[in-house]
C-alpha cells in the first residue's frame, strides 16, 4: 500500500505542475474556442433571433472570465473589470450574399448597471440613437444595445440596408424573447436635463477620476453658459458614508496639487477646489456623494452644483 | 483465542492466491502509472528542447531609413515610401525566402481595421515576388482561431492570390526562446518553424488605438509570434512590447497609417472608430514608426511608454524626423 501511496503521489505532483507558458491553446480546424458548454436552453439559442434571410455562417461560441481575451485580447479588461460572466458570440451570413455576414455578441454582465458600464464606455460620438431599447444606438455597420443584464453588439462586414435591417430584425427578437429584470437605472433620472449633452451618461464601475476609492459613480456632461463640465453621483449604504467619501474624495484632490476655493454659500458645506486648471465640486446629500468634475469655470461648477442639489432634495423627499 | 487464532491461520493455498493477487495490483498500477504519465511533461519537455533565438535580417548599410508617404490609395503609397527606401530591391534579392508577419488577431471584416488591409498584403507579396523572392510565406499566431481570421480578415485569399503561401500555425511550431536582457519573455513559446530557412522579415500592421497599451502599431504586432498565455503579459504591456522589439530585427516595416482606429481598439467594430488619416509608413526602424504612429492617433511617442524603453534598449530611435528620407 506504501509503495502504491507513493506511485501515486509521484503522479499527482508530477501532472499538477504546469507552465502557463507552454499551455499552447489547441488550434486549427478542430479547434472550439471558448472554455464554456452551450447550454440547451431555448433562450439562449442566438439562431433563434435570425432572419429568414440569415443564415448561421460559423457555430457560437461561449467565453468566460478566464477565456474571454482569446475572443477581444486587449479588450477583455474592460469587460472584466466590470464585472463580465460570459460572451456567447455567433456569425450569421446573408443567404443570398454569404460575404455581407455579421457578429453577434451578446456579454452577460450580471447587472444592468455593468452592462449599461461597459456599453456607456465604449459609446461611439455622433452615433444615430435607435429606439430599440432605453440604451441603444446604431452605426453605419454595427449596432449596439442594453438589455437588462445584456449588453449586445452586432457588427456587419458591410454597410448596407439589408444588413442592418437584419441586425434590427435580431434584436428585435432579442429584446422580446430574453426576459430581464430591469430596463431603468434610478440614478440615472437624478441628472438634471437642462444644459444635459444628450447620451452624454455614463457609469465607472471603479476609480473613476482617477481616485481608486470612487466606485460606482454616474457622470453626465454639460454644456452650461457655453462651459464644458460633468456632473458625477455616486449612492452610498448611508448618509454617514457618503459624507466620508466626500471628503476623501476632497482630501485625495488637495493631496495632488489642488487647491481650496471659497463656493457659493448656498451650496452649504460643499468643497470647490481648484486643480489643473479647471474646478472640482464636492458635496453630498443624502446617501449621495455627488459634485461636479472639469468645470471650466467656477461660476458654471456651482450653477450645475445647485441643479444637482435641488434634483437630489426633490428625489430624496 | 484459540478458535481466532485457527479461523486467521493461512494455508497454502490462501498464500498462493493473495500473493497473485497482491502481484496483480502491482502490475495495474504500474500500468496505471506508465499509461498516465506524459513521459514529458509541458515544462519539461520544452526546457528539455535548445532555446531559439531568431536572427538578425535587416540589411547591412539599410538601417535608419524611414518613408513617410501621403494617399489613399494603399498600393501607390507604398511603392512611393519604398522607392523612397531605394526600392524593394534594396531589401529583397533573387532567391530570398521571405517571411511577413501580418496582423490577423482577429475574424474581423477587412472594412474594421483591426487587421492587416489584406490588398496591402497582397502587393507586399507581389513586389517580393517580382524582386526574385522565391518564396513569400504569411502568418500569424491569431488571437481567435486561425482559420476564421485569415479568411475573414481576407488575408489568405490576398495572398495566395499573388502566389504567397499561408502557414496557420499548429502547437508543434513552436520552440522556448528567451529575450536577451529581457525578464518578462524567458523560456516563451515563440512560433519559430515559419522562421526556418527564411531569409528577410516583413511585418506589417494598420494602426490602432489598443486599450491597455494606448497604441498597437508595428511592435505590438510582435505579439502575435508567441504562444502560450501570451495575455498574462497585459500586466506589464509596456515592457512586453519592448522585449518583443529586442527580440525582431525586421528587414523592414510597414505601417499602415492609410485608415487609423481612434477608438474602441484593438478589436472595434464600428466604422465610427476609423479616421481616414492616408499615411503609410514604411521603415528600417521599427521604434521611428510607430512613433510617427502616434501621431496618427492624436499622440505623442512620450504618451506610449514602450516607444521611449525600446528606444532605450537601443532597438531605434522615436526620432523619426532625423530618419526620414
Amino acid at each position: 500500500m506504501a509503495v502504491l501511496a507513493v506511485i501515486a503521489a509521484g503522479i499527482y505532483m508530477k501532472q499538477s505542475y504546469y507552465d502557463p507558458a507552454f499551455l499552447i491553446p489547441s488550434v486549427g480546424e478542430t479547434q472550439r474556442p471558448g472554455e464554456l458548454p452551450l447550454e440547451p436552453s431555448a433562450s439562449w439559442d442566438l439562431a433563434q433571433f435570425v432572419s429568414p434571410d440569415m443564415e448561421v455562417l460559423s457555430p457560437a461560441e461561449s467565453f468566460g472570465p478566464k477565456t474571454l481575451f482569446e475572443k477581444i485580447n486587449g479588450k477583455a479588461e474592460l469587460y472584466l473589470s466590470a464585472g463580465f460572466l460570459n460572451l456567447r458570440s455567433q456569425r450569421l451570413a446573408r443567404k443570398a450574399a454569404p460575404e455581407s455576414w455579421m457578429e453577434v455578441f451578446v456579454y452577460d454582465m450580471e447587472t444592468l448597471e455593468r452592462a449599461f458600464a461597459v456599453y456607456s464606455a465604449q459609446r461611439r460620438d455622433e452615433a444615430e440613437l435607435s429606439n430599440l431599447t432605453a440604451f441603444s444606438y446604431k452605426t453605419e455597420n454595427a449596432l449596439f444595445w442594453v438589455h437588462g443584464r445584456y449588453y449586445v453588439e452586432i457588427v456587419a462586414s458591410v454597410a448596407s440596408k439589408a444588413m442592418t435591417e437584419a441586425m434590427f430584425y435580431f434584436g428585435n427578437g432579442f429584446v422580446r424573447n430574453m426576459a430581464v429584470e430591469r430596463q431603468r437605472i434610478a440614478e440615472l433620472s437624478l441628472f438634471p436635463r437642462q444644459y444635459l449633452k444628450e447620451q452624454s451618461m455614463a457609469l465607472y464601475i471603479s476609480s473613476a477620476f482617477g481616485y481608486d476609492q470612487f466606485k460606482n459613480v454616474f457622470t453626465a456632461d454639460y454644456e452650461v453658459d457655453g462651459k464644458e463640465l460633468t456632473a458625477f453621483l455616486s449612492r452610498q449604504d448611508s448618509p454617514e458614508e457618503a459624507d466620508s467619501l466626500a471628503e476623501a474624495y476632497h482630501t485625495f484632490l488637495l493631496q495632488n496639487g489642488g487647491t481650496d476655493v471659497s463656493v457659493n454659500s448656498s451650496l452649504g458645506d460643499a468643497a470647490l477646489v481648484n486643480i489643473l486648471d479647471s474646478f472640482e465640486l464636492i458635496f453630498h446629500h443624502g446617501q449621495y456623494v455627488t459634485g461636479v468634475h472639469e468645470a471650466e469655470n467656477q461660476e458654471a461648477a456651482e450653477k450645475l452644483g445647485l441643479m444637482l442639489e435641488e434634483a437630489l432634495v426633490e428625489a430624496v423627499k | 483465542m484459540k478458535q481466532l487464532a485457527k479461523d486467521q491461520s493461512v494455508t497454502r493455498r490462501d498464500f498462493l492466491v493473495r500473493s497473485a493477487k497482491a502481484g496483480a495490483s502491482a502490475v495495474a498500477a504500474c500500468g496505471a502509472s506508465a499509461w498516465l504519465y506524459t513521459g514529458s511533461s509541458p515544462l519539461s519537455s520544452a526546457k528539455s528542447r535548445a532555446l531559439v533565438t531568431l536572427p538578425d535580417f535587416s540589411v547591412a548599410g539599410a538601417d535608419g531609413k524611414i518613408g513617410i508617404v501621403r494617399g489613399k490609395d494603399r498600393k501607390k503609397t507604398l511603392q512611393r515610401a519604398l522607392k523612397a527606401l531605394g526600392g524593394i530591391e534594396t531589401f529583397i534579392r533573387r532567391g530570398d525566402r521571405v517571411l511577413v508577419k501580418v496582423n490577423a488577431a482577429f475574424a474581423s471584416p477587412p472594412i474594421l481595421s483591426a487587421t492587416t488591409n489584406p490588398e496591402l498584403v497582397a502587393e507586399v507579396a507581389r513586389l517580393c515576388l517580382k524582386a526574385g523572392a522565391s518564396s513569400v510565406t504569411v502568418t500569424d499566431n491569431p488571437i481567435n482561431d486561425p482559420i476564421s481570421c485569415f479568411s475573414l480578415s481576407g488575408i489568405a485569399q490576398a495572398a495566395q492570390s499573388v502566389g504567397a503561401e499561408i502557414v496557420l500555425p499548429t502547437e508543434h511550431d513552436f520552440e522556448p526562446t528567451s529575450v536577451s536582457g529581457g525578464t518578462l519573455i524567458r523560456q516563451w513559446p515563440l512560433l519559430y518553424a515559419p522562421f526556418e530557412g527564411v531569409d528577410k522579415l516583413i511585418g506589417i500592421a494598420p494602426v490602432k488605438d489598443h486599450h491597455r497599451s494606448g497604441a498597437s502599431m508595428i511592435m505590438k504586432n510582435w505579439y502575435g509570434l508567441l504562444g502560450g498565455r501570451r495575455n498574462i503579459f497585459h500586466q506589464d504591456i509596456h515592457n512586453v512590447i519592448k522585449e518583443l522589439a529586442m527580440m525582431v530585427s525586421p528587414t523592414l516595416v510597414i505601417l499602415d497609417g492609410t485608415v487609423t482606429m481612434m477608438t474602441n481598439g484593438p478589436t472595434g467594430g464600428s466604422l465610427k472608430d476609423l479616421k481616414q488619416t492616408n499615411t503609410m509608413i514604411v521603415s528600417t526602424d521599427q521604434v521611428a514608426a510607430d512613433a510617427f504612429g502616434a501621431t496618427l492617433l492624436g499622440k505623442t511617442a512620450s504618451e506610449l511608454p514602450y516607444i521611449g524603453k525600446a528606444q532605450a534598449e537601443g532597438v531605434g530611435t522615436a526620432d523619426y524626423e532625423s530618419l526620414r528620407v
